[in-house]
């Protein structure tokens, strides 16, 4: 293979890459192809293999079809926002319709049932993440180094390895006053007045925050998602850091 | 040991530990770019392929471990990609040395179990 037909692989193996850490790749192991002075085949190995080397953790733009059947890339994506917003638009009809007239915001409402033997309360270790997929959950905080929640579900939450996995449950949780990684995927999620720092990746969820007069330092990357009405203050105790994709972060109001 | 089940183990231990190796180049070295990284980590015993070293890089570099720029050589020929040590690399140095080492001792107090 020689070098220019490596370097074609190599662009399209990175195609998901933004063009000027494409460029900067490339222009790097040429550099030391003609430093050594060998092909950049015997240097580097296969160069999906290379490519997949510098993509490992990125996260990247989805590759967008070149032309298919006449339609170009502006198209494609224009259809995919359109797909986009009928998905967000259908998750928020059916957020309405199924939502209910209790007002998780109050802060004491957790406590109205917690006592009672459905409750289930589990010591957290640092480190633990909230893993939660298809489902709606309110999130409280209170003063002990546990975990507790209780859930309507058709799997129980299971926490194990580091993680607590929720999964096409209603659940309410109260989290001990530890920073904390949450990962959600399709759900509905409630965070009543957080008193740790979170570091959360939210993909097509809607993540409603009541901040019951407290204020929040907000570092938000929104993909293709609407963060709206919520205002970041740099002074703020707490930082709420948000991935989000195909996602909506608004303030808590009540149904 | 099963060589598939070794070599799993040492990608593993490797990704980590090369930023480390990196980072101390940087910090002797100042300013360095991939070739010579490859040559100081190889004359150190740490054999490594390109492959693994430059994808390293750009990650620390994306990560704002390292900085980086251009420089054409004096003597002509293709620009090298110089990487630095940043702030927050040189920072994070000395705690990952001292994990590191007080790693390496878990490990021996271990091997010294009766």
């Amino acid at each position: 293979m020689t070098n220019e037909k490596y370097i074609a692989a190599l662009k399209k193996a990175l195609g998901g890459l933004d063009s000027a850490s494409q460029n900067d790749i490339i222009k790097e192991i040429q550099s030391h192809s003609a430093e050594t002075g060998s092909s950049l085949l015997q240097r580097f190995g296969s160069p999906e293999s290379l490519a997949e080397q510098y993509l490992d953790g990125e996260i990247i733009k989805t590759p967008v079809i070149e032309k298919v059947g006449g339609f170009g890339k502006k198209m494609f994506l224009w259809v995919g926002i359109l797909a986009s917003t009928m998905v967000l638009a259908m998750a928020f009809f059916i957020w309405n319709v199924s939502s209910d007239d209790f007002n998780y915001a109050d802060e004491s409402a957790a406590e109205l049932d917690s006592n009672s033997a459905d409750w289930v309360t589990k010591d957290w270790a640092a480190g633990t993440s909230l893993d939660i997929e298809q489902s709606s959950a309110v999130l409280y905080w209170h003063d002990k180094p546990t975990v507790r929640w209780q859930c309507n579900s058709s799997e129980l939450p299971v926490m194990d390895e580091g993680k607590l996995t929720i999964r096409q449950s209603r659940c309410l949780i109260m989290m001990p006053k530890v920073d904390i990684k949450i990962v959600t995927d399709q759900t509905q999620i409630v965070l009543v007045k957080p008193q740790a720092s979170l570091d959360m990746r939210i993909k097509q969820t809607s993540l409603r925050i009541a901040e019951n007069d407290t204020q929040y330092r907000y570092v938000v990357n929104a993909n293709r998602s609407n963060f709206d009405g919520l205002k970041s203050y740099d002074e703020a105790e707490h930082t709420i850091k948000i991935e989000s994709l195909e996602a909506k972060i608004t303030p808590y109001e009540q149904d | 040991m099963e060589n598939t089940t070794y070599q799993k183990w040492l990608a593993q231990l490797r990704k980590g530990y090369l930023e480390l190796c990196v980072l101390v180049v940087l910090e002797r070295k100042d300013s360095s770019y991939g070739f010579e990284l490859l040559q100081l980590l190889e004359s150190a015993g740490l054999s490594i392929n390109e492959g693994t070293l430059y994808p390293l890089l750009n990650r620390m570099f994306k990560n704002d471990l390292l900085t980086s720029h251009w420089v054409t050589p004096s003597e002509g020929g293709h620009p090298r990609r110089h990487y630095q040590l940043s702030d927050e690399g040189a920072a994070l140095l000395p705690q990952m040395l001292e994990t590191y080492q007080s790693n390496q001792q878990a490990v021996n107090k271990l091997k010294e179990l009766t």
